[in-house]
């Protein structure tokens, strides 16, 4: 017996599933007409390349509109990147890969997230349209051996056929033959148009599987043969908004064909270079005419920006219709472009309904009508019919459908109905008299002219639509280029003038404008404005001063008005106002000028060149050699004579006689030495006439008066032809100098009297000069020496010569100018939002319960940093919690850094609980606990824990993560309450001996929590950390194995019940094979809402809707299992691979701490999922693949979930968030709506409440608003979570099964509600009368019809006792489902 | 748009000394082989002249381009009536053009523009 006496689930009916398996095949039959043979043998490809550049085009307009939605700077500085200035060439770069990416997996949908199961869906809807005919506008399809190509394909596609269809092939040779000859035909057809032939779909496969079983049934071979037969066609995939996007894109595709090259003549190309460089030189002398040069550009940028945005208001028209055509919906909340584009959208109307009134029509036609029902139906044809014609026409979409993936199978329903009624209507017709179908206003029985007629008039209807909103489009158009020609033009100069001044900041050949002015700069547009210092323009002057010496390697020119001043022994330049133009003048040790002097003279425009000069100087060596005479005589041959004698005066005689012996001393007293050293000769005492030979005779007298006696002396006898002559005086004495070489060599002074030691000194006569020019002389007299001289001291005289350089620098004054003013450039670089995400059919927004939610590419981005490589690589692999715990530590270094490990760490030491944990510990129970308010509750939940089994209870440690915000728990009331509350679990830890608690304590700043939006993410974080370092130190001390797994059960501090078991069920669910985690069933406060059976109703949907997601799934429903706060388990190794729960500090608000583990963990497992796109996407960036076929892992369906739910592993919640919801009149739904806007972590869970809060009794009077409020809140939770209908149907139905035979009079089986599903996809439900009835009957009674209200019921069912004043006449459970807490 | 008729005069700057520019404005070294130069700077030119199409095409409205379109089916490989139709059809081309080109330096530069 249930609760509410809910069905048990094997009489639960299947009619919300959906059928989704195409039609059967026929029947089989032994004899089959040529007709239905060749329609079962009717073979079809279909080209879809069309759609995959629209589909290509499409995913990567919303990825600009992705990365151009974010907000803050780092969305601004997006905003400008992605939606202005690289828009185009991301948007291009993006449609590349999208296309590269469909291809290679063959999926039309892969670009946009779509699985291969929805593209083969698609494709085979377009395959069987194509085969039964339904061809549209802008489509052709023709016998395939008509096709270039086609013939051969053809034909080797029947023997393919023939092959399989008497066995000679089995299954897999044909999927890979037919397989390789649509791949070959695909590239044959691309190579003649690269636009074709890239993505084929075809039924070749089930052609040949009925012609087997044609030829099993006894058809032969050959008439296979006749039957079959080949079309290709052309597809128009998707829905139909495309049309100018594609007009520019292929005439730039066309062009690129051409040989035209630019578009532009050599006139216009050149006037535009001219410009553009001149702007990129960015040189002008007059700075205002920079400025008016950037203001003009600025009004031409204005202007292009304005152009643009008229483009791009254009494409973005497309894009919102076209995601509106494929069934997405306006965003809730303000979403202005989006209205604003909404405003211009055509009159469409949803495929479904088109289909359920073609469907009712249908069946409408099978009985009688009536002629208004004619009419109606016609009408209703036409209608169809002409937004399908429209659309193909005017490629614009006047039809919506239900979804991206599903248009193809709308669009085949659609056509076959359409077709459908059409033909049941002209076979209706027939017969019917001409005034009745005047009457339902038939055109001379023709169904289709009176379609025609009123088609036309439905047509005139749109068309007029279509202007009004091509008109307020227009109007949009107009107003948006306008302020963006504004935008352009204001953002264009300004940022220009400002990237200009960042340029002139950092570079050293700009000046800005508040920099000063460097020869060789340019300045800015804003430093020419307001500037007005001059540099040197690089031109000198020419007048210059005369050279003047610095010293004797150098010289300088100086300008003219300058001149070199020397202080303290430096020399200055001095210009010719007085100012210093170089306080250093040096020069290096070759004269130049230094690099010093150099760099100051450059950097101020002077310009120096160097001459150089050559010099010789010559100076005299002289050094003191002691020298034998002959070496004397040959080294100095000017002193001696070179003589010839001529003859003796011997006087006739042959001995010495008269004056020959009249050569005597001279000197003091006749020593030969005179009064000064010197050494003398003396004559005076010969005679006259006392020297004659034969006739020849000298008067010494007349001689000496004549100066032509001289005293001879001979060195030594071989050299006496070379003679010193010595002259003699008017007394007779010829004086040797005694520091001569005459009187050093040939000279002594032996006590004072003169030694001769020369061969010969001979008084004689010159002569003359002899023929040689040798002085010829006779003798008078000859004194007798040694013939033995001295060595002489000779003073050796060279004379050297050197060359010398003199470097004359000459200095080149400059001329000074002002700087050339660059002109800013104008840059367009504008901030451009993308269009706002659009809200898909029946999705709730990202981070909502029911659905996956979508992440963005930013936290994509992060998730891919923050998930375990190896995991990463193979999404199914088994994590070994060392290694993940490991690299989880290193993680969170990285992320909060190590002193947040350390802290984590200490707090782990200081908990022995944490310490002992090792291979015993199956299961960690993680409860966020706050500090500062659950002092009431700790005990009772701690008690839940303590009443496990035993054996659970040994193998479990309980962390708690008391927490609070620091600022608020500084009081000292505030500390008692953190103590009560320590005391209140020292309290459990002694009523419940084997249970271990450990606790952490830890506290966050107002500040982080207002960053983050909430505190929750924090403090599970920080306890999630605690868990998984505290295994990681067990294993690296030992305790605990690499290998060993266990649960991590993230449970709430307020339970009030909790299933028996409930840790073994949990742990074992998770634990499971291929399970990462696992979700418990939540009951909401069984004995607190008892009193209040509405709320019990609505909580009881809810509670069946989180756990029923694993059924839903299982039927093929959309649905999650959410990983919720208060019931969730995962493995440790799980939680430590996937980053936890993240570490972003601006997102720890409501959802962060449960929701978003599970969706973590489905990213990280499901190969499918957008964070392995991205990972695929950035590995193979840029890389072709041609048409290879992508890797293994893409694409692959049917993995499991990796969260599962956990049977038996119930905990019943503090219901009093939703109560306060209920009770003040709002949707349950929202319960967590403002969870982080408290004081302390989080709202307080009563903040709804009343003071006094009273039951909700149900009287006859008030059943009926009760249940009208019941159905206000399931539908609410409905709505609000984004519930697929179908899963929402199954869900009602077990929630409120039909009547029971005799129940209440019913006779079994009568729904006791109805449901619609609006356009929207959503679900809403009503009782109906009898369900009203039945429900006041089963909220007061039991099913013995005995008075047992709900509330009650609950509680003695989960809890085993009796709500009184109940009476104890009703049996208790054996075994209540639930363990109560203990106060 | 800037009337610098004196640069103008000064001399009608072909398309491939700008692109020399270009180049050497983002720090392409001199050194580089010749033959490697010479292919980069036809291929900055095709990208240049793509641009600059696509910019031209894009300034005109949905009657131009569906004429122009039909140009091309006609005339593909007319460079000379292409570019007449432009002429006759695209009054501020030069404009676009010019604003073009500054729009391609700036791409290409990235922080160096």
């Amino acid at each position: 017996m249930d609760e509410i006496g809910i069905m048990p689930e094997d009489v639960l009916e299947e009619e919300a599933a959906v059928a989704t398996t195409p039609p059967a095949l026929p029947p089989d039959q032994v004899e089959l007409t040529d007709e239905q043979l060749a329609e079962q043998l009717r073979g079809q490809v279909v080209d879809l390349s069309q759609g995959v550049q629209s589909e290509a085009i499409d995913a990567s307009d919303e990825y600009i509109n992705e990365q151009t939605r974010q907000r803050g700077v780092k969305g601004f500085l997006k905003r400008i990147w992605h939606g202005n200035i690289t828009r185009d060439y991301i948007r291009q770069r993006e449609t590349r890969r999208n296309k590269q990416e469909i291809i290679e997996t063959q999926n039309l949908y892969a670009a946009s997230g779509g699985t291969k199961e929805e593209h083969d869906a698609a494709a085979s809807a377009v395959v069987t349209r194509f085969a039964e005919d339904f061809i549209h506008g802008g489509e052709s399809n023709q016998d395939l051996a008509e096709t270039e190509h086609g013939s051969e394909l053809e034909h080797a596609l029947k023997t393919l056929v023939k092959e399989y269809a008497s066995g000679e092939l089995d299954d897999d040779s044909l999927q890979e033959e037919k397989t390789r000859l649509l791949d070959s035909y695909g590239e044959s057809i691309s190579e003649a148009d690269r636009k074709k032939g890239l993505l084929l779909a075809d039924n070749v496969l089930e052609v040949a599987r009925n012609a087997r079983a044609a030829f099993e049934h006894g058809v032969g071979i050959d008439r296979i043969d006749q039957a079959l037969s080949f079309r290709a066609g052309e597809a128009r995939v998707g829905v139909r908004s495309q049309e100018w996007r594609d007009t520019a894109d292929r005439v730039l595709e066309k062009l690129q064909g051409t040989r035209v090259g630019s578009l532009v003549n050599e006139t216009t190309l050149s006037v535009a270079v001219g410009v553009a460089v001149s702007a990129g030189k960015f040189t002008v002398r007059k700075a205002a005419m920079a400025a008016a040069a950037t203001l003009g550009m600025g009004v031409g940028a204005g202007a292009l920006a304005g152009l643009r945005e008229r483009l791009r208001v254009k494409q973005e028209r497309q894009l919102h219709a076209r995601q509106r055509a494929e069934g997405q919906e306006m965003p809730e909340g303000s979403a202005k472009r989006r209205e604003q584009l909404e405003a211009t959208m055509y009159e469409a109307v949803p495929a479904s309904s088109l289909i359920d009134s073609l469907s009712a029509s249908a069946t409408a036609l099978e009985g009688d009508v009536n002629p208004e029902e004619l009419a109606e139906i016609v009408a209703q044809l036409s209608h169809a019919q002409t937004r399908v014609l429209m659309s193909d026409e005017q490629n614009a979409d006047f039809i919506r459908f239900d979804d991206h993936e599903g248009v193809e199978q709308q669009r085949l329903n659609l056509d076959r109905l359409i077709a459908q009624v059409k033909v049941a209507l002209q076979q209706k017709i027939e017969g019917v008299e001409e005034s009745v179908l005047q009457a339902a206003g038939f055109v001379s029985g023709s169904v289709d002219q009176t379609i025609a007629g009123l088609s036309q008039l439905t047509a005139e209807i749109m068309s007029a639509d279509v202007s009004d909103k091509d008109r307020v489009f227009r109007k949009l158009q107009r107003n948006r280029t306008l302020k963006m020609a504004a935008v352009g033009f204001v953002s264009g100069v300004t940022i220009g003038v400002a990237m200009q001044e960042v340029r002139a900041a950092v570079s050293s050949d700009m000046q800005g404008v508040f920099e000063h002015a460097q020869p060789g700069q340019r300045r800015t547009t804003l430093a020419g404005l307001f500037h007005h210092d001059q540099v040197p323009s690089g031109q000198t002057l020419s007048e210059h001063l005369a050279p003047q010496s610095i010293n004797e390697h150098t010289s300088m020119v100086l300008p003219e008005g300058t001149h070199l001043q020397q202080v303290d022994g430096a020399y200055h330049l001095i210009g010719a106002n007085g100012k210093t133009i170089s306080e250093h003048v040096g020069f290096d040790g070759s004269g130049h000028l230094d690099s010093q002097t150099q760099a100051v003279l450059a950097g101020k425009g002077y310009h120096f060149h160097d001459a150089i000069q050559q010099y010789q100087t010559t100076h005299t060596e002289v050094t003191q050699v002691n020298v034998p005479a002959e070496q004397y005589m040959h080294d100095h041959p000017g002193e001696f004579t070179a003589v010839h004698r001529q003859l003796w005066y011997d006087n006739n005689t042959p001995k010495f006689d008269r004056n020959e012996l009249k050569l005597w001393w001279g000197g003091e007293g006749g020593n030969g030495v005179d009064a000064n050293g010197n050494y003398v000769f003396n004559v005076a005492h010969m005679t006259q006439g006392g020297s004659f030979h034969g006739d020849q005779a000298a008067n010494y007298q007349q001689l000496i008066a004549e100066h032509k006696m001289a005293i001879a002396l001979s060195v030594d006898k071989g050299t006496q032809s070379h003679v010193i002559m010595v002259p003699i005086d008017s007394n007779g004495n010829a004086v040797i100098d005694k520091n001569s070489f005459a009187g050093q060599a040939l000279f002594e002074n032996s006590n004072d009297h003169a030694v001769f030691n020369g061969a010969y000194a001979e008084a004689v006569q010159l002569t003359g000069t002899g023929q040689n020019g040798e002085t010829t002389m006779r003798m008078l007299a000859t004194y007798g020496g040694s013939g033995q001289p001295h060595n002489y001291t000779d003073t050796i005289t060279n004379v050297i010569t050197e060359n010398h350089e003199r470097v004359i620098t000459t200095i080149d004054a400059p001329i000074m100018t002002d700087l050339p003013t660059e002109i800013a450039p104008v840059l367009p670089i504008y901030s451009r939002r993308g269009l706002e995400r659009l809200a898909t059919r029946g999705a709730a927004t990202p981070g909502e319960y029911y659905m996956y939610g979508s992440a963005s590419p930013e936290e994509i981005e992060q998730q891919l940093r923050e998930t375990l490589p190896s995991l990463l690589e193979d999404p199914g692999t088994e994590v070994r919690t060392g290694e993940a715990v490991a690299w989880y530590r290193e993680l969170a270094k990285e992320k909060n850094g190590d002193e947040y490990v350390e802290d984590v760490d200490k707090s782990i030491t200081d908990s022995q609980e944490l310490l002992e944990i090792g291979d015993d510990t199956k299961a960690i129970v993680a409860i966020p606990v706050a500090g500062l308010s659950e002092a009431e509750n700790i005990f009772s939940t701690l008690s839940l824990y303590g009443q496990q089994p035993e054996e659970d209870v040994r193998s479990t440690v309980v962390l708690l993560n008391v927490n609070w915000q620091e600022e608020l728990g500084t009081t000292p009331e505030a500390q008692e309450k953190v103590q009560q509350l320590l005391a209140e679990v020292q309290r459990a830890r002694e009523a419940f001996p084997g249970l271990k608690i450990a606790v952490v304590q830890s506290t966050f700043t107002a500040q982080q929590k207002q960053r983050g939006g909430g505190a929750i993410g924090l403090v599970t974080r920080r306890l999630y950390d605690s868990a998984i370092l505290a295994v990681d130190r067990a294993i690296k001390e030992g305790r605990m194995s690499p290998d060993h797994e266990l649960a991590i059960l993230r449970n709430d501090a307020d339970a009030g019940g909790i299933s028996r078991g409930y840790i073994g069920r949990m742990t074992g669910a998770v634990l499971q094979p291929g399970i990462d985690a696992a979700v418990g069933r939540i009951k909401w406060g069984i004995d607190k809402v008892k009193g209040m059976p509405g709320l019990a109703l609505a909580l009881q949907f809810e509670e069946g809707v989180r756990t029923a997601g694993l059924r839903a799934r299982g039927k093929g429903f959309e649905a999650d299992i959410p990983t919720s706060g208060p019931n969730t388990g995962v493995r440790v190794s799980t939680l430590a691979a996937v980053g936890s729960i993240g570490f972003d500090p601006d997102d720890t608000g409501a959802g962060t701490d449960d929701l978003r583990l599970g969706k973590r963990i489905r990213s990280v497992r499901k190969r499918t999922s957008p964070l392995h796109r991205e990972r695929y996407r950035q590995e193979h960036r840029g890389i072709m693949r041609g048409w290879s076929r992508y890797v293994t892992g893409v694409g692959e369906t049917g993995e499991e979930d990796p969260v599962t739910v956990a049977t038996g592993a119930t905990i019943d919640s503090d219901p009093s968030r939703l109560e306060g919801m209920y009770r003040t009149g709002q949707p349950i739904s929202a319960a967590w709506n403002d969870f982080d806007q408290g004081e302390e972590g989080s709202k307080h869970r009563s903040a709804y409440l009343p003071e006094v809060r009273t039951d909700e009794k149900i009287t006859p009077d008030n059943f009926e608003a009760v249940l009208g409020y019941v159905e206000f809140q399931i539908n609410e939770l409905i709505g609000g979570y984004g519930i697929d209908p179908r899963f929402a149907e199954m869900q009602l139905r077990r929630s409120f099964p039909p009547a029971r035979p005799g129940e209440l009079g019913s006779d079994g089986n009568e729904e006791l509600y109805e449901s619609v599903i609006d356009a929207s996809g959503t679900l809403t439900f009503k009782f109906t009368d009898l369900g009203k009835r039945v429900m006041l009957k089963r909220l007061t009674r039991n099913n013995r019809g005995r008075f047992d209200p709900m509330g009650s019921r609950r509680v003695r069912v989960n809890y085993g006792r009796y709500v009184r004043p109940m009476g104890a006449d009703i049996p208790l459970p054996r075994t209540s489902r639930l363990m109560e807490a203990v106060k | 748009m800037v009337q610098c008729k004196e640069l103008v005069k000064s001399g009608k700057l072909k398309m491939d000394e700008f692109i020399k520019q270009l180049l050497k404005d983002s720090g392409v070294s001199d050194d580089m082989d010749a033959a490697v130069r010479e292919q980069l700077q036809k291929d900055l030119t095709d990208r240049l002249t793509d641009f600059l199409n696509k910019r031209i095409v894009e300034s005109m409205d949905e009657k131009t381009l569906a004429e122009f379109e039909q140009v091309i089916d006609q005339n593909g490989d007319d460079a000379a009536k292409i570019q007449t139709f432009i002429e006759q059809n695209v009054a501020n081309r030069e404009q676009i053009a010019a604003s073009a080109i500054l729009e391609f330096r700036a791409l290409y530069l990235g922080d160096k523009a």
